[in-house]
């Protein structure tokens, strides 16, 4: 009796055991995917933050992105095929960002990837997509670069692109003396060491280099520091949270130098409040730039997704996915296959004459694009005046050794 | 063979009977996400070790697993040791440092409070995120990406279904382990240590060093199951040293009821299965209902989900002896 | 050498004196009971003696070893074993798995992982549980047995131990008038190997089978002796008979 019993309980809990691993291994089988027949929808996979701490990027990514898919389909489509968004929640953490890359790949066997908010997301998933999974994988985002890998593409800006304008214009404008702070991480310490090269090169002078906690949101101290040291441009790279109070913090203090920073526009300055006057910085776009073509495209967008108007910004990445897609576009058109090694190839030189902020190419051999820039000073009321505009300025050249 | 074995073994012949399912659907994402719930599992075990059958409520356990992961992928990348025995040996020395030192801090001395070691593990979880998101060297907020695949024999290991079987093999492993200590005398002297310390000690026992024991045994697989995590991930970042998996990793403690053993592995596979669906179908939801579902766990059945099994067993029981 | 020599323990709450200058011994084989009305320090002394409460002043030599600041581990080792007024057993686990408990206590690490003295133990725990009747309920939960069935199984955990001296407090609380009766012999029959210390209210209980007896008020011992002696004592009438 006592057996029996055990033994039903056995079979039981083994029965629930191995339901389990099957349910698990069975649920998501999704039948693998050849070669596109003719005319079959093709897959772009979007990896961007829909939950986290980057949810408003990615608020704004994923309708660029649905917006620019329409916009291809509209026209034709790529090579006859109409493309679909394959949407990937990366969760704002890198560990979540793999898994979604990876159905991306391995399981939705998407043509190639576009995404990625945060630069640790990007070496994270850099990874499953573009070695081990062998597909194209398109970075658009501006960021610390150094990012060489095979398969990985770069559209956002790179530090040369924004930090060589900015630095020669405060030093134009009589600037001597200079301050940095950053958030202490990889991109703010790459992009303010590039800051010190270029203020060094051209006669100018460092009397303060201070990196804060990612998370600080009593800027006081550093506020302080930089007050003290009366410089007469600081450069800052403190990313959020901390941006608002920390620039707040110095503008109230009665710091009469310049502001310069990375991450100012119509994305970020609302935040900032009226403090936000004088801020410099320079960017791939800005809300009143000079070109028809940006104009209209971005009015369609704001009337297309009125959940993401004015989210069109720079700093949320906006025309790098815009560009982005096209580029991939192009490619593909150019190598006349989806084949990831041949659109590899084709990548190389590919270039837009229009494109959201102007026109934009790939320099061969460099894997980072040929971008135009503009020179913008932020206004109180959260909008941009365009100083000036760079024209197309040269990529970035990766170094030898990858991170 | 006490019935628990029973279970462990069966589970262990169904997956290879099992997975050829897996690998002729050719899907590799479904392939690693099985791989994941094997690595989670040992780390569940781990805690399940600790907590469920000791009364250790370790609540920073991510930060073993982190830290085993940090060790062989910093070895692996930098140091070109990329042999897997190597580096699983690398994880389980730094898994007995970091475990004994802990470990002594919290239960060389007089009894602590059950709180008291979840706020102190809890927050070296915490300090230990914070220190790799600002230490240049393990590569700051980006972690440390790019770690290659782990060798055998020199032989590389790249494919899916060679990394599932070695994750796969690992946990049975532990889980073998882990019955047989529950199993034996030893388990016995744990679980009084967990139901009440005190009266362990006026047996005889040495409370202190069973804690310590189980402490550094738990912190080992952790680090062995975050080794496995970098190698097979090709990279590790501080959110795997820090609250987010620590607070999961209990979650599903709780969920499946800790102290019952194979609950917290089942609701673990259960919830990492539909993880990424749920997240694609609700993605502003599933967070919360998986919030929801915890605290009426919590409340309705605060022994967790295998209790219910566990209530008619007692029952029959009781019938039994009146 | 006496067994248990217990000498000028105080004990303080804060403020509250719960025991003063209290001395006592056991000597092997025998049995001392300890009586005194509610809250005069009985259990208090227990653990003293067992080492839950470190006294404030005095000693505690066991075979003459000194352990009034040793911690329990120490003194289980040293040979004490208690049984609590509120008993402390482990009720998710069988009968069976209580006694081993116990049975292994004194084992290495280990052993205790290879299982090493598991089935050397098995006649063990079958002689005890017989003899402490619950030969029926060997896998049986202790949560599902009965109060005095509880009581038992700690005292049968106790001699598991293999101890030099037995505490046992208020080992007959709740039990019905047979089963004290038995509790009596078992207890008798346990101090053919040990010494025996037992706190109890019941003095017809008490005094068949204790060979000496003290009595606590308000943290003092006010009499000690025979049960003869301890009956006929005018003070012992005063503070404590007359209430029963
Ligand atoms: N941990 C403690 N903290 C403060 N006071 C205590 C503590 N333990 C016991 N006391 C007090 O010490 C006195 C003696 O208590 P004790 O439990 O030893 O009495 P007892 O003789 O065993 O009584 P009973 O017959 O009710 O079991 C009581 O006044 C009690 O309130
Ligand atoms: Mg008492």
């Amino acid at each position: 009796m006592n057996k029996t019993i055990r033994r039903k309980n056995l079979l039981k809990v083994s029965g629930i055991a191995v339901g389990v691993l099957a349910l698990s291994s069975t649920l998501l089988v999704a039948p693998s995917q050849a070669a596109p027949a003719t005319g079959s929808p093709i897959k772009v996979g979007v990896l961007t933050d829909m939950t986290g701490a980057f949810a408003i990027v990615g608020k704004s990514n994923k309708a660029v992105a649905q917006f620019t898919i329409d916009e291809i389909n509209k026209s034709g489509g790529v090579l006859g095929h109409k493309l679909v968004m394959d949407l990937a929640d990366g969760g704002s953490a890198p560990d979540v960002a793999t898994q979604a890359a990876s159905r991306l790949v391995n399981q939705d066997h998407v043509s190639m990837v576009v995404g990625g908010v945060a630069s640790f997301t990007r070496v994270a998933v850099r990874g499953v997509i573009a070695t081990r999974g062998k597909t194209l994988y398109v970075w658009p985002a501006s960021y610390e670069g150094n990012e060489c890998t095979n398969n990985v593409w770069n559209t956002g800006s790179a530090p040369n692109q924004q930090v060589d304008p900015t630095v020669k214009y405060l030093l134009a404008q009589g600037k001597k003396t200079f301050f940095l702070a950053g958030s202490d991480y990889l991109y703010p310490r790459n992009i303010l060491a590039r800051v010190r090269q270029d203020v060094l090169a051209g006669g100018g002078s460092i009397v303060g280099e201070e990196y804060v906690p990612l998370d600080m949101t009593d800027a006081s101290n550093l506020t302080s520091k930089v007050v003290a040291a009366n410089a007469d441009a600081l450069f800052e790279v403190v990313v959020l949270p901390g941006t608002a109070p920390f620039i707040k913090g110095v503008v109230d203090a009665g710091y009469k130098g310049t502001i310069a920073g990375t991450l100012f526009d119509e994305g970020i300055n609302p935040l900032i409040g009226t403090e936000a006057q004088g801020l410099i910085g320079v960017q791939d776009y800005y809300g009143p730039i000079k070109d028809a073509f940006s104009q209209s495209e971005v009015a369609k967008f704001n009337a297309q997704h009125p959940e993401a108007k004015g989210l069109f910004t720079s700093t949320f990445n906006a025309p790098a996915w815009y560009r982005s897609i096209y580029l991939w576009k192009a490619a593909v058109e150019k190598a006349g296959s989806f084949d990831t090694a041949k659109v590899n190839k084709a990548m190389d030189s590919v270039s837009l004459s229009k494109s959201i902020g102007g026109p934009v190419g790939f320099a061969p051999g460099t894997k980072h694009l040929k971008l135009s820039m503009y020179l913008g000073q932020s206004n109180g009321d959260g909008s941009e005046t365009v100083l000036k505009s760079l024209g197309q300025i040269s990529p970035y050249q990766c170094s030898a050794a990858t991170n | 063979m006490k019935r628990r074995m029973r279970i462990g073994i069966a589970v262990v012949c169904a997956v290879p009977i099992l997975s050829p399912l897996l690998f002729l659907s050719g899907n590799d994402y479904l392939i690693q996400a099985a791989t994941r719930i094997f690595i989670y599992g040992i780390l569940v075990l781990s805690v399940e070790m600790c907590w469920g059958q000791t009364g250790i409520f370790t609540f920073g356990q991510a930060a073993f697993f982190g830290f085993g992961g940090y060790f062989a992928g910093y070895m692996a990348k930098n140091e070109n040791i990329t042999d897997l025995g190597v580096l699983l040996l690398i994880a389980l020395v730094a898994g007995v440092i970091a475990g004994t030192l802990i470990a002594l801090f919290l239960f060389s001395g007089k009894r602590v409070g059950e709180l008291y070691v979840a706020l102190v593990t809890l927050a070296i979880s915490y300090v230990c995120e914070k220190l790799a998101n600002s230490w240049t060297f393990v590569g700051s907020g980006n972690g440390i990406p790019g770690i290659p695949f782990p060798t055998i024999f020199g032989k590389e290991i790249s494919s899916s279904i060679a990394l599932f079987f070695i994750a796969f093999g690992l946990f049975a492993v532990s889980m073998i382990i882990c019955i047989l200590i529950i199993d034996s005398q030893f388990g016995l002297a744990i679980n009084a240590v967990r139901d009440d310390e005190e009266r362990a000690e006026f047996f005889g026992y040495n409370r202190s060093l069973i804690q310590i024991i189980i402490f550094i045994f738990s912190a080992v697989l952790a680090s062995i199951a975050g080794a496995l995590f970098s190698l097979s991930e090709g990279f590790i970042s501080p959110s795997s040293l820090g609250l987010t998996l620590s607070t999961s990793t209990v979650l599903w403690v709780v969920l499946g009821g800790k102290g019952t053993f194979y609950g917290p592995m089942i609701a673990l596979a259960i919830l990492e299965s539909v993880d990424v669906e749920m997240q694609r179908a609700l993605p502003s939801l599933w967070r919360i209902l998986v919030g929801l579902m915890l605290l009426l766990t919590m409340i309705f059945l605060p022994k967790g989900l295998m209790s219910l099994g566990e209530k008619s067993r007692n029952k029959r029981e009781q019938k039994k002896t009146t | 050498m006496k067994l248990l020599q217990v000498v000028g323990i105080s004990k303080n709450f804060g403020s509250l004196a719960a025991l003063k200058d209290v001395s006592i011994h056991v000597e092997s084989n025998e049995i001392v009971g300890l009586i005194g009305p509610n809250g005069s320090g009985k259990s208090t002394l227990l653990h003293t003696i067992c080492g839950r409460t470190i006294a404030t002043s005095g000693s505690v030599l066991l075979s003459g070893k000194e352990l009034v600041t040793s911690n329990p581990m120490v003194r289980a080792k040293s040979g004490m074993a208690i049984k609590f007024q509120l008993a402390r057993i482990y009720v998710e686990k069988t009968v069976s798995e209580n006694i081993m408990l116990s049975l292994q206590s004194k084992d290495g690490i280990w052993s205790l992982i290879r299982s090493a003295s598991s089935k050397k133990f098995i006649p063990k725990i079958e002689e005890l549980i017989s003899e402490f009747q619950l030969s029926d309920y060997a896998n049986t939960k202790a949560k599902f047995l009965s109060h005095g069935q509880q009581q038992w199984l700690e005292i049968a955990m106790a001699m598991a131990s293999n101890p030099s001296i037995l505490l046992l407090d208020e080992p007959t609380a709740g039990m019905s008038p047979k089963e004290r009766a038995d509790t009596a012999k078992l207890i008798k029959r346990a101090s053919e190997k040990c010494g025996v210390l037992i706190v109890e209210h019941d003095l017809d209980f008490i005094k068949d089978l204790c060979d000496r007896i003290t009595v606590l008020h308000y943290g003092s011992v006010i009499s000690s002796g025979t049960p003869k002696e301890i009956e006929n004592d005018p003070k012992v009438k005063e503070v404590y008979l007359t209430r029963v």
